[in-house]
């Protein structure tokens, strides 16, 4: 009973974690870049969908239209924002392309603080979701089901895009040699640009969803980015699969963690990240080059 | 049909050819011979931009090149085969294929069953991750993958280099076949076995400057003249 709700809990845990670590994943395996704003992008998406839905009050399907228009609007901004500042990053100094993500950091900062300030906002579950689900053994939210399979279909639709279509293949011949692939005729700027509005509209779907479970909070951009950082590393950089293995991972030891040990939970999962790496420096999916 | 006119290149600060003058007629083989360092792989990369032109003119086709970036430079019909095989690492042989972005016309002139045709070792293998392939096949890949673009010319660099002679005899007999069908090549070579078998013109560089200009018999000729530019055998 117990460990069916822990179970159900990690899975939440981990569908939203590689939501946001294959963005992260794929933006530093394509474009080289550690985004440290990815997680900021993170939280502005459960604001967003806490304004949408309060805005749209009355309306029954408020929370729908959130889950389509935040990650579409998140892949616009994505986009532009590729386009006027990350694009001058690529092959920089290390130091130099981090700095101005850490600039996105306190503005998103700046931004929540200044629009909608301290206090929590929670979003309300879909009332098409609200009924009590029996799974595991036990009884659930039907939300948390839902989660877990919306993170399930992204993960096997990323997984289609990237293995399967021309687009996936021009991405990963991209992100293994950009030189030969521009000598073959690849726009390998407009691969990057569409990478980036991909990566963030995952971002903000992953906001959106996590909304009406543990609301919006001023610190959570940065706590987000780190767990993703963590998820990234132990499945690999720029391993989308490894960071799909190590969300799950991390999200199961999360949830038991804290039947074991509340105040360390999430210690636990930088404990298995520095085991994984002294293991396995290259992560767990990335055969060493 | 391609054309440098004192062309010079640079990598960042540090510049690498000194006013290169050099032509390739339609369907000619022109062979770039020099030492090593001599300024080979940067004549290759200026006209496909990737290094960066200081000065000078590349024209393909009486276009000029300084305004594209490689990609688009790529779809005029100029088709890079780089050092060292660059295959794509984790890529199949057959996506190392497909990778190439090209037009409708380039499509339906080399669908890819024309490349196994050419280089009947890879339909075998092309399912095998392109890394895993011998030296030779990865070779044959990458001018396959090059011909994909369907080009009008074809920039080789070194393509020999590590071959048994085998193999060797392999790609010149394949090449010979392309030139026939009307494709120029710009062939950077340290070994003469293949200028021997294909080439029209000859053009040694030496410190990022051709230093001898002529027909494959001329240098023939003046070999003593070019000698102590090249050490090759
Ligand atoms: N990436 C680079 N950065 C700086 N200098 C380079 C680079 N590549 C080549 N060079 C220099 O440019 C000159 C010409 O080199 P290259 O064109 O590679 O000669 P080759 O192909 O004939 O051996 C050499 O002096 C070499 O040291
Ligand atoms: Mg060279």
């Amino acid at each position: 009973m117990l460990i069916g709700l822990q179970v159900l809990g990690g899975l939440v845990s981990a569908a939203i974690l590689f939501l946001v670590a294959a963005g992260l994943t794929l933006i530093f395996g394509v474009c080289r870049v550690l985004n440290l704003a990815h997680g900021t992008f993170y939280m502005l998406g459960l604001y967003a969908a806490y304004s949408l839905t309060t805005a749209l009050h009355g309306l029954p399907g408020a929370f729908w239209l959130a889950l389509v228009l935040v990650p579409l609007l998140w892949a616009a901004i994505g986009a532009v924002l590729e386009a006027v500042l990350f694009r001058r990053l690529y092959g920089v100094d290390v130091l130099l392309q981090i700095l101005p993500t850490i600039a996105l950091v306190f503005l998103g900062q700046d931004l929540v603080r200044a629009v909608w300030g301290l206090t929590p906002r929670l979003v309300s579950t879909p009332p098409a979701l609200l009924f009590p689900l029996h799974i595991f053994g036990v009884t659930a939210p039907a939300y948390y089901a839902f989660v877990v399979l919306a993170g399930i279909v992204v993960a096997a639709g990323l997984w289609l895009l990237i293995a399967r279509t021309d687009w996936g293949l021009l991405v990963r011949a991209t992100a293994r040699d950009r030189v030969v692939a521009a000598t073959l005729g690849v726009d390998t700027g407009r691969i990057m640009t569409s990478v980036f509005a991909l990566s963030m509209a995952l971002v903000g779907l992953a906001g959106v969803l996590f909304a009406p479970i543990g609301g919006a909070s001023p610190g959570m951009g940065v706590d987000s980015t780190v767990e993703a950082f963590a998820v990234v590393v132990v499945g690999g950089l720029g391993s989308v699969w490894g960071s799909a293995a190590a969300a799950l991972g991390f999200g199961m030891l999360k949830s038991f963690g804290i039947l074991v040990a509340p105040r360390f939970a999430v210690a636990f999962v930088f404990v298995a990240m520095a085991a994984v790496l002294v293991f396995r420096p290259a992560g767990l999916f990335r055969a060493p080059e | 049909m391609l054309e440098l006119e004192g062309v010079h290149a640079a990598y960042g600060a540090t510049p690498a050819l000194f006013g290169l003058s050099l032509t390739v007629a339609p369907g000619q083989v022109a062979a770039l011979l020099g030492r090593n360092g001599a300024g080979k792989t940067t004549t290759l990369k200026s006209v496909v931009r990737l290094v960066t032109v200081t000065a000078g003119r590349v024209r393909f086709r009486g276009e000029d090149l300084a305004r594209l970036p490689p990609h688009r430079i790529a779809l005029t019909g100029i088709a890079y085969v780089p050092e060292e095989r660059r295959i794509i690492a984790g890529l199949t042989v057959e996506e190392n294929l497909r990778v190439t972005r090209r037009s409708p016309a380039a499509r339906a002139a080399w669908p890819i069953e024309r490349a196994y045709d050419l280089f009947p070792p890879l339909a075998g293998l092309r399912h095998r991750p392109g890394t895993r392939l011998s030296g030779g096949e990865q070779q044959m890949l990458c001018i396959a993958r090059a011909l994909m673009l369907d080009p009008a010319i074809l920039l080789l660099d070194e393509p020999t280099e590590g071959l048994a002679p085998a193999v060797i005899e392999v790609l010149g007999e394949r090449l010979a076949t392309l030139k026939a069908a009307g494709l120029a090549i710009l062939l950077a070579e340290q070994s003469s076995v293949l200028v021997a078998r294909l080439a029209d013109t000859a053009h040694v560089i030496d410190r990022g400057a051709i230093r001898y200009s002529g027909t494959l018999a001329d240098f023939r000729a003046d070999r003593q003249a070019t000698e102590h530019l090249l050490f090759v055998g």
